[in-house]
């Protein structure tokens, strides 16, 4: 998008009140047909851009203006793009589910340039869903440019129109029976080249995609909140999943511009494997009284260079979706470092259940 | 105008503050002139990056609490990478308000997270639209040198030779950043890609350091270098907003201007300080000055008419690549080797008998350029 002088030809970025040359009027212009014409090679991390490498490339639009744009796939000079927003592959992705991963995953992706279509049981979810999106995406961008990758999204609440996805990520409720039937049905509209992704953290891969037409193309897309921020996605390969779908799954997560790691479906995968030992041995400190919580939270900090405390982050994930969790490490692998401790049982039975709550291990005002 | 007086420190990684080498500087700049410090009557600080780097800002009054009780005038002055070109140009036109007006300018940036100090140079360009797209500094320059050497057909490996020739003038300044008296052109290209076509040789350093001088009204010794004429100009912040990837207009208009009011030509030109913040960029200051035409830059330089010895020497103090570039002082010690070589001070690195130094300084990506043409007096 860019700013046109109606007199003159000249141009801004900003909406600008008249032209300072000639007084013309001055009207917006949409751009959707760019030429790469320069490909910059960058091989050095900085603060904003740390991944390499990372391409810079300057495109050329139809009135022959440039622009920059950045992407960490390959493209050659003379390439046509013919997006607004953003160069790499765009794709359509279909979403089941509005909740907070479901709402993170649509920021992330329409930012990315991909259309998605949104499946919700209940039209009202859906509209307070793109109510809450166009809240953060206007404090990226102008209200114009927020609807105009609103318009990206088709919402519904019948399963049809996710078959022209070429990704369906669900990111429901964490209930075995309530997943394989959406499966089931996923399984039946799409064609077998679209990737069904399940979002879940704690439930196998391959008991969802059990009995299904095309189990190859399940697998596994474990995203982070708030997925905006958070970099890493795990790619979790299912016993059946083609090697097909992993690698269409990784052009997906750096179109995203995350950064992927392939795990095997074992129990919390790598990071919650290694987080609720963590948090859990935390909790039973805790019982045994080893230490305070300011105190175990400190030592963390100072002394292994954690960001958060094991409590303070299990405030910010939810002590009622950690008890969760660490239940369900402890269903399949009986380890004795998941069972649950006290202190964590009692807060989530009386009601604290950290930050969303106002109170956790910590008291939040 | 004149420069009655110059002064610096080391350029390099250096364990000193900000403030610690401002002052090196000035005190260095004070005993080089016939001036003491009751004689200055203003001062002008350069600096790019201390605000978001160190968290320090308002340098004008943080150099006066180095000069107690003086209560002086002063002005910090910003232009990115042409923050010390902008700051001198800035000095001539205040000797209207004030007699001896003091510039000095600095940087520190080692001893941070060189990821931030990455992101806090690409500062200089557009925000919105070079910032967020990743177009780190080294980029920008890569987008120049990939235009420029397909343009007129070069091999990248010919930037070398402009690396070479600055590290081995480098090597005769004691206060030079790097000391690497055998770089060869070999060497440099088989350094690191840092992007594409711009090896690690071809890439400037981030150096810590201080420069100062003295700019007069009135001449005050034989040893003062007159401001024969200067010029200022700029350009969009974003390469995205020009047409013309292969020189900078804001070059060719300081230089136009610097040149007009000296009442020179390029030809008159006996020595020059270049911004050679990457090697492509003393390739296209050979033409955005005048010394050759479009698409002879490399030639000049590859025949050895910039050299230490040739018909015109460039950066003589090895210039931003192996002198070093710490941005707020840069631009002045450009200035302070031209006055050190039309004195006839340059020791190892001598010219024979300049008699008209040109010194060019560029801000960004081509966004701001300042030229000052000197002359040793009669």
């Amino acid at each position: 998008m860019k700013y046109c002088c109606q007199g003159c030809g000249r141009e801004w970025d900003y909406p600008v009140l008249a032209c300072v040359f000639c007084g013309g009027e001055v009207s917006k212009v949409d751009i959707s047909r760019y030429v790469v014409d320069e490909v910059i090679t960058v091989n050095v991390p900085s603060e904003d851009h740390p991944l390499i490498p990372y391409y810079v490339l300057m495109l050329k639009d139809s009135d022959g203006s440039y622009h920059f744009q950045k992407t960490f796939q390959r493209h050659e000079t003379g390439d046509v793009v013919q997006v607004s927003r953003s160069l790499e592959k765009t794709y359509t992705i279909g979403i089941v589910g509005t909740g907070i991963t479901g709402k993170g995953i649509a920021e992330v992706a329409l930012l990315s340039g991909s259309r998605i279509v949104w499946k919700s049981r209940s039209r009202s979810a859906l509209i307070n869903a793109i109510e809450a999106l166009s809240k953060k995406l206007s404090k990226r961008m102008s209200p114009d440019e927020a609807e105009i990758l609103l318009e990206n999204i088709i919402t519904t609440t019948e399963w049809e129109p996710l078959s022209e996805s070429e990704f369906v990520i669900e990111s429901i409720t964490e209930d075995l029976s309530i997943k394989r039937e959406t499966f089931r049905i996923l399984d039946q509209i799409c064609s077998s080249q679209v990737v069904l992704a399940s979002n879940t953290s704690s439930l196998q891969i391959s008991r969802i995609s059990e009995g299904l037409l095309h189990p190859e193309r399940v697998l596994g897309l474990h995203f982070f909140n708030p997925i905006a921020r958070m970099q890493l996605v795990e790619i979790v390969r299912g016993e059946q999943t083609a090697n097909e779908t992993i690698d269409k799954c990784r052009a997906l997560v750096a179109s995203l511009n995350k950064v992927d790691v392939i795990v095997a479906d074992t129990p919390g995968f790598i990071v919650n494997r290694l987080l609720f030992v963590m948090i859990n041995t935390a909790c039973r400190m805790l019982d045994e009284g080893v230490a305070k919580v300011e105190d175990i939270d400190r030592a963390m900090k100072l002394g292994a260079n954690y960001p958060m405390g094991p409590f303070e982050l299990a405030d910010l994930i939810g002590l009622d979706l950690c008890l969760e969790i660490i239940r369900n490490l402890h269903d399949s692998s009986q380890g004795r470092e998941y069972e649950a401790s006290l202190a964590l049982e009692n807060l989530v039975n009386s009601g604290c259940l950290g930050r969303k709550s106002g109170r956790g291990f910590y008291q939040y005002s | 105008m004149f420069i009655t007086g110059i002064g610096r420190t080391k350029f390099g990684i250096l364990d000193k503050s900000l403030p610690e080498m401002l002052y090196e500087a000035m005190l260095k700049t004070l005993q080089d002139s016939p001036l003491t410090i009751e004689d200055i009557d203003a001062v002008i600080v350069s600096n790019f990056l201390a605000g978001p780097t160190t968290g320090q800002l308002h340098l004008g009054s943080l150099v006066t609490s180095l000069l107690p009780g003086t209560y002086l005038t002063a002005f910090r002055v910003e232009a990115a990478c042409a923050s010390g070109g902008t700051a001198v140009y800035m000095a001539g036109s205040l000797l209207r308000d004030f007699e001896n007006i003091l510039v000095l300018g600095g940087e520190k940036l080692n001893g941070l997270m060189n990821k931030k100090i990455y992101k806090n140079i690409a500062m200089a360009g557009d925000l919105l639209r070079d910032q967020k797209e990743g177009l780190i500094f080294p980029a920008q320059y890569a987008l120049i040198a990939a235009k420029y050497l397909k343009k007129f057909g070069l091999p990248s490996k010919e930037l070398s030779l402009v690396s070479a020739k600055n590290y081995f003038n480098a090597s005769k300044n004691p206060l030079a950043h790097f000391n690497f008296r055998d770089l060869t052109p070999d060497a440099i290209c088989s350094s690191p890609d840092i992007c594409h076509p711009l090896k690690l040789f071809d890439c400037c350093p981030i150096s810590d350091g201080a420069a100062g001088l003295i700019v007069s009204r009135n001449r005050l010794s034989k040893r003062d270098i007159e401001i024969l004429g200067r010029g200022a100009g700029t350009d969009a912040i974003s390469l995205s907003h020009r047409k013309d990837f292969t020189g900078f207009c804001a070059a060719r208009t300081a230089a136009r201007r610097a040149y007009d009011v000296a009442g020179i030509e390029p030809a008159d030109i006996d020595l020059a300080e270049v911004h050679d913040c990457f090697s492509i960029a003393e390739v296209i200051a050979m033409e955005d000055l005048g010394f050759c035409k479009k698409g002879q830059g490399m030639d000049l330089i590859r025949s050895g008419e910039t050299s230490m010895s040739g018909r015109i020497p460039v950066n003589t103090d090895g210039g931003l690549l192996a002198d070093g570039h710490p941005m707020g002082a840069t631009g002045i010690a450009q200035i302070c080797e031209i006055v050190t070589q039309l004195r006839g001070d340059a020791g190892e690195r001598q010219v024979s008998h300049p008699e008209i130094g040109l010194s060019h300084n560029v801000g960004g990506v081509g966004g701001t350029a300042v030229v000052h043409v000197m002359r040793r007096c009669t």
